[in-house]
């Protein structure tokens, strides 16, 4: 069937669906901790219950067939007819994974392909009560899954009735028991074509349901039968699944609403039951859900996109505006640009509020990729969030989301140890992870720590010389700070080996530049065998920057306020060359001094002023000082890209339009060190070149 | 159908407007769809570091537009700009970019039947933007391609710098 994915009912589906699936992800490592959880052991199973609703209407035959068989394993899961071990654990996972691939296709209007056999085939295994014998020699139960006491048998589970709130545990098992005989679970759709993905499926004897069928039961329990009354026993012999089907009616009977239970049940067994009819019994369930979260509203991101850019505009008009104000006297219009400057400040506080999400939405996805890492290398790593609910603009959300997967990547493939070496060193086995999101008034504080082996200033300075990145006199003068620091040089990588784990040496380098795009910054400290904590702080927004305005060449630029420490008026005239660099002393320390005039314009010499305007900006724990001709002072500004084929230029962040309809360009001080420190601008020669067109 | 009409046909649907604009005494000529407008020249700010043919960018209410030097990118002497110098903004890849020129003259109807191709003048860098030149009454007409004055090598380096 092809898939337009401009459908209304769709993109109901994508957006709830996606949600979901993002919850799924979350509570599934969570289970993996505590796989005795009632509570989301259902939450899973209704998440794959939904999902399987919504692409049963819409026909979405492969997502059926695999959510329907999770389904069914989580419910023998919650029955406590099954427990929680890790090829369990893994075939879930991969379930996930396969879902999230077959989501992306529907995105983009492909079509699905079906599950792949393997998967089904398993899912299949593991849909029998009892404990999964696991295929994999590498599926080892993790401790958790050994140390668990689950009841095994329907009796015990029956014993804790009603305490999943939509339907009793002895009338599941009734409803399980019936199906238990046929696990494999045949295809939904005899007609459908998704006997393909279903080859493991052993040929239907006569006392079987199919699954459609059993969805209409479920639904018509979960949906209409209300809150079916607490059974108190259960007669040993449902295990079989003779028996299992005359059971449910008397079971039933004191339900609210007795005659809607008992009759599918039949219909059931004939195996005549229109195919359909699960996707029409789903609507009361889909609506059940919906009435919590009536409070919000959807707004697409184009849009709010626009009304940030508006906004933007309106912060110009304003700049534009209280310019003007200096140049009128009248008191009448100051006041009114006085109260509209205040409104436009609260506007926009405002609209970025509703642009922020919660850092949850990154933070989300690394349980799982602490897990599957972990059990990769052959660590065991406990993930540790916090501050998960700190609010952050969309945009920086989802460019922080690559340099963070990198950054717990490499805490744990680099810093964490193996349990071996870690027990040898004295440490628990266990490794521990710690992401962390916090406010700190205009910024946000991101921190990534483990309790690993940390790093050693002296081999990191060893490396860094022996592969030629540093001179050895740098090297030895350097701080352990600073020898820190040296892991986001570019081809700068500790590990011996490259693993696929954390890339070859150019990921750190990638973060740093990724982070300092965002206008953040990334600080490291480590002490050699407690662990590594990484700091990286980002501004709350991305559309609005506070920056400092000087004159260069008789044109405003724009010097972001986050990267500025001071602005100071030094005598130019008294400055040494240090290596070839010009510095000043600037209470006892040497500054290095950049003219970034002599970047602007190559051709136009730019004079060591006697009385000149340094403006000392910070990358990283360096400082530096800029040299620049004017200063305006301290303005809003909003980041507009600059033109086609600009887009890359080095040094320059984008551009502005200034209060007066000029334009002014933002520089990136990171990126504009980099440049500038290639050029040799702030060298011996480059100011003899001035001194000699003065002569 | 007639064979007449045919061919009236033919030539109502292969014949485009251009906007004629001049650069050092020749006229070129753009497809007028790719013009989204014709503006005096405004404050250009440059833009450091970047190759000599982009004179920078301008504020285009509100947005920012890059702006290219018409003369220096053929290949053409430098010229101040005049009272009758303008910037013509065009549509590339749905981003608009504006180009310097000496003056803009008129939208004219050229067949393409009447467009010859490019005469041979060796390997003259500007010779890649030119699609054909059209000759008539008033002089010869240069057709150019704003593509490919904006793909070639040089532009993708400034890209991906």
């Amino acid at each position: 069937m092809a898939i337009d994915p401009n459908d209304e009912i769709l993109q109901d589906f994508l957006v709830e669906a996606g949600e979901l699936l993002e919850g799924l992800n979350e509570q599934l490592i969570d289970l993996e901790q505590e796989p005795e959880n009632r509570d989301l052991l259902n939450a899973v199973f209704r998440s794959f219950h939904t999902i399987k609703g919504g692409a049963g209407f819409l026909n979405l035959e492969p997502m059926v067939v695999i959510c329907h068989r999770a389904e069914d394993i989580f419910n023998l899961l919650r029955n406590g007819e099954k427990r929680i071990d890790a090829f369990l654990m893994d075939s879930i996972l991969r379930v996930l994974d396969v879902l999230n691939v077959m989501f992306n296709d529907i995105k983009s209007g492909q079509d699905l392909e079906s599950a792949p056999a393997a998967l089904v085939a398993d899912l299949d295994k593991l849909a029998v009560p009892g404990d999964s014998s696991p295929p994999a020699p590498d599926s080892a139960p993790t401790p958790e899954a050994a140390s668990e006491p689950a009841p095994a048998d329907a009796s015990t589970a029956a014993a804790a009735p009603g305490a999943n709130g939509e339907i009793t545990e002895a009338e599941y098992d009734h409803l399980l028991s019936a199906i238990s005989g046929e696990p494999g679970a045949q295809a939904p759709s005899p007609g459908g074509g998704d006997t393909a993905s279903a080859p493991a499926a052993p040929a239907a004897d006569g006392d079987t349901i199919t699954d459609d069928e059993f969805e209409a039961l479920l639904d018509q329990l979960h949906g209409e039968g209300g809150r079916p009354k607490p059974v108190a026993e259960l007669p040993p012999s449902t295990a079989t699944a003779e028996p299992a089907k005359p059971a449910p009616a008397p079971k039933s009977a004191p339900a609210p609403k007795p005659a809607a239970a008992p009759e599918p049940k039949p219909a059931a067994a004939e195996k005549s039951a229109p195919v359909k009819d699960a996707t029409a019994t789903k609507a009361p369930a889909r609506n059940t859900q919906n009435a919590q979260v009536e409070t919000s509203v959807r707004v697409d991101t184009h849009r709010l996109d626009e009304i940030m850019n508006l906004v933007g505009e309106l912060v110009l008009v304003r700049n534009r505006l209280s310019m003007l104000r200096s140049q009128m006297a009248d008191d009448e219009v100051s006041k009114a640009i006085g109260s509209l400057a205040l409104v436009t400040a609260d506007l926009q506080t405002a609209v970025m509020k509703t642009r922020m999400q919660p850092v949850k939405k990154v933070f989300g996805r690394f349980p799982r990729v602490v897990r599957d890492l972990a059990r990769n290398l052959g660590k065991e790593i406990d993930l540790e969030t916090f501050g998960e609910d700190t609010d952050l603009d969309k945009n920086l959300v989802e460019a922080l989301a690559d340099p963070l997967v990198h950054l717990v990547r490499n805490a744990v493939d680099h810093g964490v140890e193996t349990p071996e070496q870690r027990e040898a060193a004295g440490k628990p086995r266990k490794g521990r992870v710690v992401l962390g999101a916090a406010q700190e008034g205009d910024h946000i504080a991101l921190i990534i720590e483990d309790d690993g082996r940390g790093m050693d200033p002296s081999a990191l300075r060893e490396k860094a010389v022996s592969k030629g990145l540093l001179d050895s006199m740098v090297a030895e003068r350097m701080s352990d700070r600073d020898a820190f620091n040296l892991i986001f040089m570019a081809g700068f990588s500790t590990k011996e080996e490259i693993s696929d784990v954390s890339g070859r040496g150019v990921g750190m380098d990638v973060v740093k530049t990724r982070i300092a795009q965002l206008n953040g910054t990334v600080e490291i400290d480590s002490e050699l065998g407690r662990g590594t904590s990484l700091q990286v702080r980002l501004p709350l927004t991305l559309a609005i920057l506070p920056a400092l305005m000087v004159i260069l060449d008789g044109r405003r630029f724009a010097i972001p306020l986050a990267s500025v420490s001071e602005i100071l008026d030094l005598d130019l005239t008294k400055s040494h060359f240090v290596d070839d660099q010009e510095t000043i002393m600037v209470r006892r320390h040497a500054l290095p001094l950049v003219y970034v005039g002599r970047w602007i314009r190559p051709d136009v010499p730019v004079k060591a002023n006697a009385e000149a305007h340094v403006v000392v900006v910070h990358v990283g724990q360096r400082k530096v000082g800029l040299v620049v001709d004017g200063l305006v002072g301290q303005e809003e500004v909003v980041i507009k890209p600059l033109g086609l084929g600009l887009s890359g230029v080095p040094g320059l962040a984008g551009a502005t339009i200034t209060g007066d309809g000029g334009i002014a360009l933002i520089l990136d001080v990171p990126e504009l060190m980099r440049t500038m420190g290639k050029g040799g601008l702030s060298s011996r020669s480059a100011r003899d070149r001035v001194v000699a067109e003065e002569v | 159908m007639t064979a007449s009409q045919k061919a009236s046909d033919a030539v109502a649907s292969d014949s485009s407007s251009y906007v004629t604009f001049s650069l050092a005494e020749e006229t070129y000529a753009i497809d007028v769809l790719q013009v989204q407008e014709v503006l005096r020249v405004t404050e250009i700010a440059p833009v450091p570091g970047v190759p000599d043919y982009i004179l920078g960018i301008i504020n285009l209410r509100g947005d920012v537009v890059t702006v290219i030097d018409g003369r220096r990118r053929m290949g053409l002497p430098n010229h101040d700009t005049t009272d009758q110098s303008r910037i013509v903004i065009i549509d590339v890849e749905n981003q608009n970019v504006g180009i310097l020129v000496d003056s803009v003259a008129e939208v004219v109807q050229i067949a393409s039947k009447d467009i010859d191709p490019t005469p041979a003048v060796g390997s003259d860098q500007s010779s890649r933007f030119i699609l054909g030149v059209h000759s008539s009454a008033n002089g010869l007409t240069i057709l150019i391609s704003l593509e490919k004055l904006l793909s070639d090598e040089e532009w993708e380096l400034v890209r991906s710098m």
